[in-house]
């Protein structure tokens, strides 16, 4: 349900200026970013950038000490909590809990009658494949499965606002594209997401926008495309055998390199040749992919901490 | 509100459901029926004592000896085995003193002053004694010792003075019985005298007791790292007024159904009017407020740590101040109105168990005092609770080290 004062157009979440310090040390220094309606969000950056803060900040579990943290209008208070379905970092249920008794327990705090939440329960247990473990505790889970049990509480709700810190940390891939399928559905009829995650990729195939962070202040921001074109470089991806002896070693034009064993991403220097480096690789060995693109953001995200960390703080 | 309630109902449920919350409901009246028991069937012992009489009076040791023999034990075998011995020199006698000492034997000293109308012995003669252990089991011997020895002794001088046997009759005849009555006027006998200190067990029992089920449930909701996801949904403020009233709760089920039975118990046993309706009525109201100021503490204790560990140190010096009132249970029994009493049952923390203590007494404590106390108490527990909420919306989120006792106190003022 929309509630009249919020318009469509309204930003779901705005943060502006945003600090949060402990002690001495700035956790998020000057954070600033909006999050349009039925968008998905990437709060990105390595560990220790200051997401899981910022996270804690939209919920209002820590409370910034500079700017001004918005949520779907006003700060996250008790008429708000509802409307924001919030899977946090450090998962936690009640073990001895039976999985039924724990959706209707959270789906009840958040304000949801049974009439509302018995057919959903019954339906995100059966979508996420724990229907036959609907009487079992919650000790009994698997960690995979005490995930998902995690996921189905953050949206059992049917929150406009999903808030999802490293969602897909510790699953299996199996069920980690079940929960981004989960993701994606519920994008799909709407609802706004903001997740954080370190794992670029992850972001690279969900995001509508993103900021990346680093020591607690934005270093990038805008759409996934706007963001790697604004490197203004490209990168050959390439899969390779290079006979014995030879390395990815002083090739021409190249800037940077991100050895994977087999596959390895060449950042190039904005005046390269891609010709030039094309020649030079097959005389190290065999070629059996080449291809020029824009960098990922694996690729710029390295490349944004790296710089910072080779100079002085 | 509902959702205080959702979570109230949750601790509730979850605290009940517990084989602990069962067995604390059965084991504790037992145990407590033990406590009571225990030293009224010890009193009953089976054990024959030596007496060793010696008698220079050369009259008395013989009726002595026959009063001893009459006396037996509840299975009826002799309670006392007397025989009469010879004058002992100086050191046969500090034997047998040493013996009496170790519980050996009882040694009993007739002397000839005894005969003289009881008169103390001039300097030089000997003195009647009677000897046995210090322990406090041998003090009903020595009572019952105390009394044949009179009794045979004034049989004696009755005879000699030719004193008229009716006199004599009247004279070893007490005048007057003291009977306890209950607030009522009937006779309430023992029952009435350990009211207020089972009132106050039962108390401590609800309070101090259960109150200390939050240190466990906070800490076992920051490890299964649970507060996260529940900030989402309520308020710290929520969370905590949900948790400690669910836990009330529980007490509340405990002392209603311990005191329920026991009503019902006293009842069938034909004692009525051992409890009014305004002593209920003021025994929730000092339960709910010394609950919650209690919880508080506990609250704040288990949101502060992570290991119960932690929890213990830091609940060391917290459990000495609960246990006070009951070091001061007796001083304020004996006289439930001095200053000594009343004073204690103004200190907050004290005021449920000793306020009720004095209350179910006889008389009670002014009129006064109770609303006074009450609302000393109300005004404390508010405070407290305003100071948990503190401490709990921060710890409730912190891992690693325990924060030191400054740092807690900086969360305190914190608003």
């Amino acid at each position: 349900m929309r509630t009249a004062e919020s318009r469509a157009s309204d930003p779901v979440v705005r943060f502006e200026g945003v600090s949060k310090r402990f002690g001495d040390f700035t956790v998020v220094d000057d954070v600033s970013f909006e999050v349009p309606r039925g968008s998905t969000f990437g709060i990105l950056g390595s560990n220790g950038a200051g997401k899981t803060t910022s996270i804690r900040m939209l919920m209002n579990i820590f409370r910034p000490d500079g700017g001004r943290v918005e949520v779907l209008g006003s700060q996250v208070d008790e008429a708000v909590k509802p409307r924001v379905g919030y899977l946090p970092e450090e998962r936690g249920l009640y073990k001895k809990m039976r999985l039924e008794e724990t959706l209707r327990y959270f789906g009840r705090i958040k304000g949801r009658d049974d009439a509302f939440l018995t057919p959903r329960i019954d339906l995100w247990l059966e979508h996420m494949g724990l229907s036959g473990w609907r009487r079992r505790r919650v000790e009994e889970l698997s960690k995979g499965m005490a995930q998902k049990l995690q996921f189905i509480v953050t949206v059992v709700h049917e929150p406009e606002l999903l808030v999802l810190d490293e969602p897909f940390a510790g699953l299996d891939p199996v069920n980690r594209d079940a929960l981004r399928d989960a993701v994606l559905e519920l994008k799909r009829t709407g609802t706004t997401i903001v997740f954080c995650t370190h794992v670029m990729e992850q972001a690279e195939q969900l995001c509508d926008g993103l900021v990346m962070l680093h020591r607690g202040q934005v270093r990038l921001a805008g759409s996934v495309a706007e963001v790697r074109a604004s490197e203004g470089r490209i990168a050959a991806h390439i899969e390779h055998r290079l006979r014995p002896g030879a390395s990815l070693e002083g090739l021409p034009g190249v800037a940077s390199v991100d050895d994977r064993g087999r596959e390895a991403e060449l950042t190039l220097q904005p005046d390269a040749d891609p010709a030039a480096l094309l020649r030079a690789l097959l005389e190290r060995g065999d070629l059996t992919r080449f291809e020029i693109r824009t960098p990922s953001l694996h690729e710029i995200f390295k490349r944004v901490v790296g710089a910072t960390e080779s100079a002085p703080a | 509100m509902s959702r205080i309630w959702l979570i109230m109902k949750r601790e509730y449920l979850e605290n009940v459901r517990t084989k602990a919350f069962l067995l604390g409901l059965v084991l504790t009246p037992v145990w407590m029926g033990l406590v009571f028991l225990v030293p009224a069937l010890a009193k009953e012992t089976s054990k024959s004592e030596r007496v060793v009489i010696v008698d220079e009076t050369g009259v008395l040791g013989t009726p002595l000896v026959r009063e001893l023999e009459q006396v037996r034990t509840h299975d009826d075998m002799p309670r006392f085995l007397p025989e009469i011995i010879a004058t002992p020199g100086a050191e046969a006698l500090a034997e047998l003193q040493m013996a009496a000492g170790q519980g050996d034997a009882f040694v009993l000293m007739l002397t000839p002053s005894l005969l003289d109308n009881k008169r103390a012995p001039a300097v030089g003669e000997s003195a009647p004694a009677l000897y046995g252990t210090s322990g406090v089991g041998a003090m009903d011997a020595g009572r019952m010792l105390e009394t044949a020895v009179n009794l045979v002794v004034n049989a004696h001088l009755v005879a000699k003075h030719q004193v008229d046997p009716a006199v004599a009759a009247a004279l070893l005849k007490p005048a007057v019985r003291y009977t306890g009555l209950t607030a009522k006027g009937e006779r309430g006998g023992a029952a009435q005298a350990i009211a207020p200190f089972l009132t106050m067990m039962l108390l401590f029992m609800g309070i101090v007791g259960i109150s200390q089920m939050l240190i466990s449930s906070t800490l076992e909701e920051k490890a299964s790292r649970v507060y996260e996801v529940l900030l989402s949904s309520v308020s710290p403020f929520q969370l905590m007024a949900g948790k400690v009233l669910g836990i009330c709760a529980v007490g509340f089920t405990l002392l209603a159904l311990w005191s329920g039975g026991g009503l019902v118990a006293a009842s069938m046993q034909g004692l009525s009017g051992l409890v009014t309706g305004s002593q209920v009525g003021l025994f929730l109201a000092y339960y709910v407020l010394g609950f919650l100021l209690i919880a508080s503490l506990m609250v704040s204790v288990g949101s502060a740590c992570n290991t119960l560990k932690e929890a213990q140190n830091l609940m060391a010096p917290i459990s000495l101040l609960l246990a006070m009132p009951m070091m001061f249970a007796l001083v304020v029994m004996r006289d439930p109105n001095g200053t000594f009493a009343t004073a204690l049952s103004f200190v907050p923390p004290f005021t449920p168990f000793l306020m009720m203590a004095r209350i179910s007494s006889v008389p009670g404590p002014p009129a006064w005092q109770i609303p006074a106390s009450l609302l000393l108490l109300a005004i404390s527990t508010y405070l407290a609770l305003r100071m948990a909420a503190r401490v709990f919306r921060v710890g409730i989120l912190m891992y690693g080290q325990p924060p030191r006792l400054k740092e807690i106190w900086r969360w305190m003022r914190t608003p």
